[in-house]
């Protein structure tokens, strides 16, 4: 854990590498870090695992894999997970039904009160 | 009359067998001449019924079957031996002389008897010689005339039964105890035979035997007789008893007395069949009418006009026999009462000795036959006819009061009117004839009559009766009652018939019963007692002892037992002083006296000696001569004159004595004289009383006969009423039906054990109050229905139900006495349970058959044989447009206007009617005027009704008309449903599938006769349980149409949409039946719209994907100090290209493009003179994202190429070429774009958006790497990297 708490570090599930890198720079300019990007959900799942981070925005679909189990993972660890997603909250399954969700598109604004949201759920 | 003595006299002629039959009477002739001989010496008179108007062939048929001469009867034929002589046709035949004569028949034909004709002829003619043989027949005829063969004593021969073909005249003959032999017909000529040859018919009729050891013979026969039967024939004429006997003889076929007096007592039977034959009495109503008419003229009459109403006539007939002398008499005073308008006290006693004889005579009921002589008012006046029989009326059979009584033995009737007593006396022997008529004399009144047969004579006794009509011997009774000539007989209740023996036998014997001792002392008693007489106290002389000639002596006249007029002259003063001392004082009182005798005066000590004891009263007077030797004897006077003096003395001395004597004796006699007067009167007077007496007595003695004989009528009363009352229990018990009878209170009279099922009673509840009783069964009205029964005399019959679910018939009727008055009422119960269960089905069935005929829409016709309507039902009223009342009774051919006049029909029905052949669904399409062209079926039965009552035809018929055109619709619908390619199913109002057709088989997969039967719901799909909405409950509350879409299971397992439409199926009334279901398959439509809804999903995913990448873009574009202008331009131009992709994408329908596409699209705006690029490569697809990703990075090399490198020159080109290497498992592309020709590049200072699409986002799309290297001939970025579509 870095010591200072405001400063997360991210994990970003997103097929769309476009998104997922722009949305890295936009973390990184509100002064997070991003340590792990990854476009495929099977690419992800060791990082899940294993990989030290605070937080974690993830596509629901990508490239036609739900991205669920690798959510189940992350919140096992006690991680809070965002659903980003243009299909917003109706894309959720059972399980996941109360977890916080971004509609695609989203705004700076809106990401940061979602984060802070889910740190504060977590906190 | 009797004819037994009148006829057969003179010469002796040939024996005649009278033969009669009817009916099967040829066969038994021939077998019976079959067994006679030929040479027997009788003749043989046949009769038969024959054919009135016919000519007879049975002296041919019988000459077949004997060889004697057989000849039909003609008028005065003299009858020869060995001939058989056969009747004529509608001729009566008789025999008089020996000769046959033929009359023309007085009664009607079927009323005659010709048999009985020829019987009654030949008993008069033959007499004893008589036989008559009765063979097979119908009917009684011949049965009266046997009885006159029997009255003569002639011989009866009848065919036993059971051999006869008709056994009617036989059996009668029978049951009136008239055969001596019954037997076979073939078995008669034996018993003839040896009948002839017998010393009864040998020897000529009436002739006396003398013989004493004979006569001995037949007294022991009569003593037989008198012990076993108590009827004594001893004053019966020996002639007639001789012959009677005889015959018995002959009938066993004995000639021996002996040997019959043998049997007689051997055979219990034998004696009461002789007493039979012996009391044989021929009678019949009016017989000789005539000597009833002048009876009636000279005695009755007069009678009935003489006295008045109210008074008793009194009769007798004696020797009644079965009664209908009585019963003559009966109805002709009946009809002179009947002629003067009186009523009177009709009495008449009939008697008869045999029991037998009076039981039929107090019945009253005799053969038709008995009354064919009486006319028709007679016969409608005194009898009750019946089936074959007629029976005197009540009335009349009450002034007859029938008795046993042997005019013999017992004693007459008395104060009588009339006697009627005919054909007994010549019987008799004289003697006994003279006491019976003696016994008339006593029982009539003066001037009363006396009847008796025409034979018969009062005789001896013409004194005390004269004659009132000579030919009819009618007499009239003259003078007083002479009991002199009445020989009494004793009263009954001593053993009368006995008492004359006994007397006689005391009479007769008394030598032989004394013993020893007793002749030892009458030894003694004459050897040493003096003579002497027992007087009674009144001084009768009761017994004599020893010779008492000496002291008594009867004077002239008539004689006497008195002792003091028998006694010698000398004795009778003293005696009489003697014996009233001896009696007042009780003591032996002695005197002495002499008596005259014929040598003089003989002295003699009398002595009167009272007895004591049991003699009491009784005084006995001896006489005991003194013996001379005690000095006592006087000696005869001397003969000397000293004596004369004494004697002269003497004689003064007497003188004076009897001087004194002399008017002592005047004294005397003259109160003798007045007391004599005394005595005298006293002794008229005792006289008359002494007589009424005796007639008193006589009068008691008749009386107590009348009581006996009433008595005797009442117990054979009782008898009866006890047989009736054990017969009406035994019924009521037997029958078992429950009997109530109440009184006029309604109180318990009687009941029968049947009745407990319903009413508690027992024998002690009889006379207790029907009210107090509960009933067992529900009934109310019970005594109020009796109540209304005895009141309006009504029978009531009311259903009462009972305990266990029993009905009753409670019969109530008013219970009338034979003197019809209501006493009571009279309940039966009868269990009607099954009755009224069966009457109810039957009931209930016409009910249901009557609502069948009536509601039934078919039409109904019922005609009978003559095939005229007998009715009509409702439905064939409307059908035909007519009505039922018009047409009943008119033909079928004339209904609806001749419309049913149709030949077919008229086949059809000839058929049924004739044959009794049914047919069925008939066709008829015929044009009926006024109604229009009708379709019919025609049904047609005939009805066989039970009982013989008349067939019926019943004609059913179906109007085919509608149902022709409703099933041409039912075609039409039915071809469009089976074509249509909607499934169309019908349901039942359980759910249950009863149609489904073959659009539905192609929708659903199942056979049509997989599914009928099933429920609709067989089809639902468990996926989509909610789909199918309850439809019938819907439709029961009312809804019309449904419309909904819903999946259903086909038969191989899978789902498939239909649309469905179900519309309700209701009858008139609304109710519910079933519903329509119309399903119209939208899998493909479903499919389509499913799809589409993806599709909308995936655009809106894939629209706000695209914004978020537009949005990245355009956030990297905007990254860094780029200016806004150069932002702008730059931003559209990515855009562009994205959009580009897109179209690639779209074009290929967002599948996916391929390499070789996305670069031609991204380069064809760089292109400028179409050479500069190169482009070489296989197949690669991508996917859309990676199309658009792709399509970005190539476009950022294109501008860095245009802007710096091979594309700033014209010279400069760019290939593109890329390749699939590695192995099969896991092959990799290789990319690579190569500028040339263009200016020297080098690596940019800073790195922008472009770069990282290039360098990042390409490499993190691909999974793999990017090496972008800056040459003097251009840039060249190679790529490599799993082959898209293919990366693990």
């Amino acid at each position: 854990m870095p010591a200072n708490t405001d400063l997360l570090r991210f994990m970003i599930l997103d097929d769309e590498a476009i998104i997922a890198l722009d949305l890295a720079g936009i973390l990184q300019d509100l002064g997070h870090s991003v340590v792990s990007m990854v476009t495929r959900v099977a690419g992800g799942m060791e990082f899940a695992r294993y990989g030290g981070l605070d937080m974690a925005i993830l596509d629901i679909n990508v490239h036609g894999v739900a991205s669920f189990p690798l959510a189940a993972i992350l919140q096992d660890r006690g991680i809070p997970v965002i659903f980003a997603s243009g299909y917003g909250e109706t894309g959720l399954i059972d399980g996941f039904r109360d977890a916080l969700v971004l509609t695609k598109p989203y705004g700076v604004d809106h990401l940061s009160q979602v984060v802070a949201k889910a740190r504060q759920a977590a906190g | 009359m009797l004819h037994s003595d009148a006829g057969a006299t003179g010469e002796h002629r040939c024996l005649v067998v009278g033969m009669g039959a009817s009916a099967g009477g040829i066969e038994a002739f021939s077998k019976f001449f079959d067994a006679m001989p030929h040479d027997s010496g009788a003749a043989f008179v046949l009769v038969l019924h024959l054919d009135p108007t016919r000519e007879s062939q049975m002296a041919k048929v019988l000459a077949a079957h004997t060889a004697m001469p057989v000849v039909q009867v003609e008028d005065q034929m003299q009858i020869l031996p060995n001939h058989v002589y056969v009747i004529a046709p509608d001729r009566d035949l008789t025999v008089k002389a020996g000769v046959l004569h033929m009359i023309k028949p007085a009664e009607k034909r079927g009323h005659r008897h010709p048999v009985d004709v020829l019987f009654r002829s030949l008993a008069f003619d033959q007499g004893e010689r008589v036989i008559a043989v009765v063979l097979s027949g119908t009917g009684s005829n011949g049965t009266d005339g046997l009885k006159e063969v029997r009255a003569a004593g002639g011989l009866i021969l009848v065919q036993d039964p059971k051999t006869a073909k008709f056994d009617g005249m036989p059996r009668n003959a029978i049951a009136a105890g008239m055969a001596d032999h019954v037997l076979a017909p073939e078995a008669m000529p034996a018993v003839l035979g040896q009948y002839f040859r017998n010393e009864y018919i040998a020897e000529p009729t009436g002739g006396e035997t003398s013989e004493t050891s004979s006569q001995h013979l037949i007294d022991q026969v009569l003593t037989v007789v008198r012990t076993r039967t108590g009827h004594n024939f001893n004053t019966y004429r020996r002639s007639t008893l001789q012959r009677r006997i005889q015959r018995r003889l002959s009938l066993y076929s004995i000639d021996s007395l002996d040997i019959y007096l043998t049997n007689l007592r051997n055979d219990p039977t034998e004696a009461a069949s002789l007493v039979k034959d012996l009391l044989i009495n021929v009678t019949s109503f009016f017989r000789d009418a005539d000597a009833w008419k002048t009876l009636c003229d000279l005695v009755i009459t007069p009678l009935v006009t003489a006295r008045e109403t109210g008074s008793a006539i009194r009769a007798w007939v004696p020797a009644c026999s079965t009664g209908e002398e009585a019963y003559t008499l009966a109805m002709l005073i009946a009809e002179q009462a009947t002629l003067v308008g009186k009523a009177f006290d009709v009495k008449i006693f009939a008697t008869d000795a045999r029991e037998d004889n009076l039981q039929t005579a107090r019945d009253g009921t005799y053969p038709a036959a008995a009354v064919t002589g009486l006319d028709a008012t007679r016969k409608r006046r005194f009898f009750d006819a019946s089936e074959s029989s007629y029976r005197v009326k009540k009335d009349l059979r009450a002034t007859v009061v029938f008795a046993p009584q042997n005019l013999l033995s017992d004693p007459p009737f008395s104060h009588l009117d009339l006697v009627t007593c005919r054909n007994l006396l010549i019987y008799l022997e004289p003697d006994a004839q003279q006491g019976i008529i003696a016994l008339f004399h006593f029982a009539l009144e003066p001037g009363a009559a006396l009847m008796l047969g025409n034979t018969e004579t009062v005789g001896r006794h013409s004194g005390v009766f004269e004659p009132l009509s000579k030919k009819w011997r009618i007499y009239k009774r003259l003078g007083a009652t002479r009991l002199d000539i009445v020989n009494f007989p004793v009263l009954r209740g001593q053993p009368a018939r006995q008492r004359p023996e006994q007397q006689t036998a005391a009479v007769q014997s008394p030598d032989q019963n004394l013993p020893a001792a007793g002749l030892a002392q009458r030894a003694l008693l004459e050897r040493f007692a003096p003579a002497a007489v027992l007087i009674d106290a009144a001084g009768r002389v009761v017994y004599f002892h020893g010779s008492t000639s000496d002291y008594l002596e009867q004077p002239t006249g008539e004689p006497s037992s008195d002792v003091f007029t028998i006694a010698r002259d000398g004795l009778v003063t003293k005696l009489r002083s003697a014996v009233r001392k001896a009696r007042d004082e009780g003591i032996d009182v002695s005197f002495e006296t002499k008596l005259r005798h014929s040598v003089g005066h003989r002295p003699v000590m009398v002595t009167a000696s009272p007895i004591t004891g049991s003699g009491k009263g009784y005084i006995l007077i001896s006489f005991a001569p003194v013996i001379a030797g005690e000095a006592r004897t006087m000696p005869a006077p001397p003969e000397n004159p000293s004596q004369v003096a004494d004697l002269r003395d003497e004689l003064a001395t007497v003188r004076s004595e009897l001087q004194n004597t002399i008017e002592h004796l005047e004294t005397a006699n003259e109160e003798l004289k007045a007391a004599n007067e005394e005595a005298t009167s006293m002794n008229e007077e005792l006289q008359s009383t002494n007589e009424e007496l005796e007639t008193s007595k006589e009068e008691m003695q008749s009386f107590n006969e009348e009581l006996h004989t009433v008595n005797g009528q009442l117990q054979s009363n009782v008898r009866d009423l006890e047989d009736s009352t054990n017969d009406l229990n035994n019924l009521l018990a037997g029958t078992d039906t429950a009997t109530l009878f109440l009184d006029e209170k309604f109180c318990i009279k009687w009941f029968t054990p049947g009745l407990r099922e319903l009413l508690e009673l027992l024998p002690a509840d009889i006379g207790r109050p029907l009210e107090h009783f509960a009933l067992k069964f529900r009934d109310d009205s019970l005594l109020s229905d009796a109540d209304r029964v005895m009141r309006k005399l009504q029978v009531l019959e009311t259903e009462v139900s009972g305990i266990g679910g029993r009905w009753h018939l409670r019969r109530m009727l008013p219970y009338r006495t034979l003197d019809n008055r209501i006493a009571g009422v009279v309940i039966t119960f009868f269990d009607v349970t099954d009755a009224r269960a069966a009457r109810q089905a039957s009931t209930e069935a016409r009910i249901y058959a009557q609502a069948i005929v009536e509601t039934i829409r078919q039409p109904l016709l019922v005609m009978d044989d003559a095939l005229n309507v007998v009715s009509i039902n409702p439905a064939f009223e409307t059908l035909f447009r007519v009505s039922e009342a018009q047409e009943i009774g008119h033909s079928v051919f004339d209904l609806a206007n001749g419309g049913w006049n149709l030949p077919q029909l008229r086949d059809l029905l000839a058929k049924l009617v004739l044959d009794a052949q049914p047919f069925n669904d008939a066709q008829l399409d015929q044009l009926f005027p006024g109604i229009g062209l009708r379709h019919l079926l025609i049904n047609g039965r005939k009805l066989l009704r039970e009982g013989g009552r008349q067939s019926l035809i019943l004609l059913a018929i179906e109007d085919m008309t509608v149902r022709r055109q409703a099933e041409a619709i039912s075609r039409q619908l039915s071809a469009i449903v089976d074509s249509s390619r909607d499934a169309i199913i019908s349901i039942d109002a359980d759910g249950i599938i009863d149609s489904w057709n073959p659009g539905a088989v192609t929708i659903y997969g199942f056979a049509a006769a997989e599914m009928i039967g099933k429920p609709l719901t067989v089809l639902q799909d468990p996926s989509h349980p909610d789909d199918v909405p309850d439809c019938l409950a819907r439709f029961r509350e009312g809804a019309q149409t449904l419309h909904f879409e819903a999946a259903r299971i086909r038969a191989d397992g899978t789902s498939v949409w239909v649309s469905v439409t179900q519309s309700p199926l209701r009858d008139r009334s609304g109710a519910l039946l079933g519903a329509s279901s119309i399903a119209r398959d939208i899998t493909d439509r479903r499919q389509a719209e499913q799809h589409r809804e993806t599709l909308m999903g995936e655009l809106t995913h894939r629209v706000k994907n695209s914004l978020a990448v537009v949005q990245a873009i355009a956030s990297q574009t905007l990254r860094g100090d780029i200016s806004l202008p150069h932002a702008r331009v730059a931003f559209s131009e990515r855009l562009r290209v994205m959009a580009r992709a897109h179209d690639l994408l779209v074009a290929s329908n967002w599948s996916g493009t391929d390499l070789a596409s996305v670069i031609e699209a991204t380069i064809d705006p760089h292109q400028g003179g179409k050479s500069r690029f190169g482009v070489l490569g296989p197949y690669v697809g991508l996917r859309p994202q990676l199309a658009v990703t792709f399509s970005l990075a190539l476009h950022e090399l294109c501008t860095n190429a245009a802007k710096y490198g091979a594309l700033s020159v014209p010279e400069g080109r760019v290939d593109i070429t890329w390749t699939i290497t590695g192995p099969a498992d896991n092959p990799r592309l290789w990319w690579q774009w190569a500028e040339s020709g263009g200016p020297v590049v080098k690596a940019p200072l800073r790195k922008g958006f472009g770069s990282s699409l290039i360098e990042k986002v390409l490499p993190m799309e691909l999974l793999g790497e990017v090496n972008v290297s800056y040459h003097n001939t251009g840039v060249i970025c190679l790529l490599q990297s799993p082959v898209p579509g293919l990366e693990r």
